[in-house]
């Protein structure tokens, strides 16, 4: 029972996080969709607020992987690894965008001074 | 070592490097609106978690679960021999790596989603900040 608690405690953790990461980087792409509008300088916003979709989806699937509804070991697995590689490829186009918009911030900041 | 657990611990390493350049940017955009607050912490305080929950995945698929396959190996040598004396002192091991694997896997999930209430936290402020 305890152990049981536990995995739902980890699931519901691990889709609840999965949202707020999605949301943030969202939020991210917000922000430096504003700086491209202000100051007419491609910062890739479309890309860094797509990118985090692989997020979200690592949740959906650990959320899908949890329902009664995949009862084979082999397709549990298999949404595992799926889920797991969205998580690092969302990861790696979310670090792609960001240290783009990182090199304009550097440039706005060093025309600043 | 299973793929998906590569995956997922490269990913998170990605993520924490994401989440590092992303308080670094956070601080640039703080300094471009002139505000006082550090809210750009909250990202690296993020990264910091994050890595804690890095380190306890990594510690429970490098060292705790081969010791809990070699228990499960002697377990089912200690049926055949049917050392009864051993078979207990087996499975009261592989209790106790059972219940601190399900420790480290409840305190890295803890920390992923407390990271990612902490970065939500610091992009929304600053949004907020510049939609006034």
């Amino acid at each position: 029972m305890a152990v049981d608690l536990m995995q739902l405690y980890t699931n519901m953790s691990a889709v609840a996080s999965g949202i707020f990461f999605w949301a943030a980087f969202l939020i991210f792409g917000f922000i430096a969709r504003r700086y491209s509008t202000v100051f007419k300088k491609a910062t890739f916003y479309t890309a860094l607020m797509i990118a985090p979709s692989g997020i979200l989806l690592y949740s959906v699937l650990i959320m899908i992987k949890s329902s009664p509804l995949v009862k084979s070991a082999a397709a549990n697995a298999a949404i595992q690894t799926t889920a797991c590689g969205l998580l690092f490829l969302s990861a790696v186009f979310c670090l792609a965008g960001i240290l783009k918009f990182n090199s304009l911030l550097n440039e706005l900041l060093k025309y600043k001074e | 070592m299973k793929l998906d657990v590569l995956l997922y611990e490269a990913g998170l390493l990605t993520l924490i490097a994401a989440v590092v350049i992303m308080g670094m940017s956070l601080k640039k955009l703080t300094m471009i609106v002139r505000e006082k607050k550090s809210i750009w912490l909250l990202p690296v305080f993020a990264a910091a978690v994050l890595a804690v929950s890095l380190v306890s995945h990594v510690y429970a698929n490098f060292s705790v679960l081969p010791k809990l396959s070699a228990d499960i190996n002697g377990l089912s040598q200690a049926l055949m021999s049917g050392d009864t004396q051993k078979l207990d002192m087996i499975k009261a091991s592989a209790a106790s790596l059972k219940s601190v694997l399900v420790f480290l896997k409840a305190l890295s999930f803890t920390c992923f989603l407390l990271a990612s209430a902490m970065l939500l936290a610091g992009t929304s402020i600053y949004l907020r900040w510049i939609s006034k």
